[in-house]
C-alpha cells in the first residue's frame, strides 16, 4: 500500500511539474508569435492551469504526508545510520518548502484570478516561479532519496 | 461580502508562522509513527521518533485562519503586491540558511 501511495505521489508530482513549468515560463513570455518549440511551449493561457496546479499541489502534499511516517521510520533511520547528513538535509528542506508552498496557494489563486489584474503581473510571475522551483526541488529530492533507499527494500 | 483580500493574509501569515513554528519548535502536537499516536507532550524514547511536521503545520494553520478572520479583507487587498513574491522568497532563502548545518 505504501509503495502504491509513493508511486502515486511521484506521478502527481510529474503532472504538477508539467503544469506549473508551462505556466511559469508562459508568465515570463513577452507576447509574440510562437514560432519555436520553446515559444509554443510558453504560449499557453496560464490562468487556465491555476486550479489544476492548486489541486495537484494539494494532492502531492497530502500524499507526501501520508507516506511521511513510513519514511521517518525506515528511510530516515537508515540515512542516519549511514551518516548521510546531506540526504537528510535536502529532505528537511523539501518538507519546509512543501509547507511554505501550500500556504502560498491562496495568494497564488488570488493573483491568477480572471480577469488577470495588471497590477499583479509581477507577483503572478515570481510567485509562480517560486512554486515551480519548489515543485522541481521536491521532485528531485524525493527521487534522490528513493534511489538511496526506496520503500520495500 | 468579498473576502478575497483575506486570502493574502491567510497565505502570508501561514507561511511566516510555519517558518517560525519550525524555527522555534512550536508544534501543537507530535506524532509518533512507531506507536501511531498523537501526543501534546514529548513521549519517552520507547515511543520511537517524534514527527513534529504535522504539529508545525497545524500551528501555522491556526495562526493563519485566526488572523485571516480578524484582519478585514480590505486591508489584505491593500497589502503591497510585491509581498506576494518577496515573502516566499525570503522564507525559502531563510530555510536554506537554517538547514545549512546538514551540509557542513
Amino acid at each position: 500500500m505504501i509503495t502504491a501511495l509513493l508511486i502515486l505521489h511521484a506521478l502527481v508530482a510529474v503532472a504538477l511539474i508539467g503544469a506549473i513549468t508551462h505556466q511559469a515560463i508562459g508568465a515570463f513570455r513577452q507576447p509574440a508569435p510562437a514560432s519555436s518549440f520553446m515559444g509554443r511551449f510558453a504560449a499557453v493561457p496560464g490562468a487556465g492551469y491555476t486550479q489544476a496546479i492548486i489541486l495537484l499541489f494539494l494532492a502531492s502534499f497530502i500524499l507526501g504526508d501520508l507516506v511521511y511516517p513510513q519514511y521517518r521510520l525506515d528511510v530516515r533511520t537508515a540515512l542516519e545510520d549511514l551518516n548521510l547528513r546531506a540526504a537528510n538535509g535536502i529532505f528537511e528542506i523539501k518538507e519546509h518548502f512543501a509547507a511554505i508552498g501550500v500556504f502560498m496557494l491562496p495568494a497564488y489563486w488570488f493573483y491568477w484570478r480572471r480577469p488577470l489584474a495588471p497590477e499583479y503581473a509581477n507577483p503572478r510571475k515570481y510567485l509562480t516561479a517560486i512554486l515551480c522551483f519548489i515543485a522541481w526541488w521536491n521532485f528531485f529530492v524525493g527521487h534522490i532519496l528513493n534511489n538511496i533507499k526506496g520503500f520495500g527494500q | 461580502m468579498n473576502r478575497q483580500g483575506s486570502l493574502l493574509v491567510l497565505s502570508f501569515v501561514g507561511a511566516i508562522a510555519y517558518v517560525l513554528a519550525y524555527n522555534f519548535n512550536w508544534p501543537v502536537f507530535g506524532y509518533y509513527p512507531l506507536i501511531g499516536e498523537f501526543h501534546l507532550h514529548a513521549q519517552p524514547k520507547s515511543s520511537g521518533p517524534a514527527m513534529l511536521y504535522y504539529g508545525w503545520i497545524t500551528t501555522a494553520a491556526i495562526a493563519a485562519v485566526v488572523l485571516a478572520v480578524i484582519v478585514p479583507s480590505r486591508i489584505g487587498a491593500k497589502l503591497p503586491a510585491s509581498l506576494g513574491w518577496i515573502v516566499p522568497l525570503v522564507l525559502i532563502l531563510f530555510t536554506f540558511v537554517y538547514d545549512r548545518h546538514w551540509f557542513l
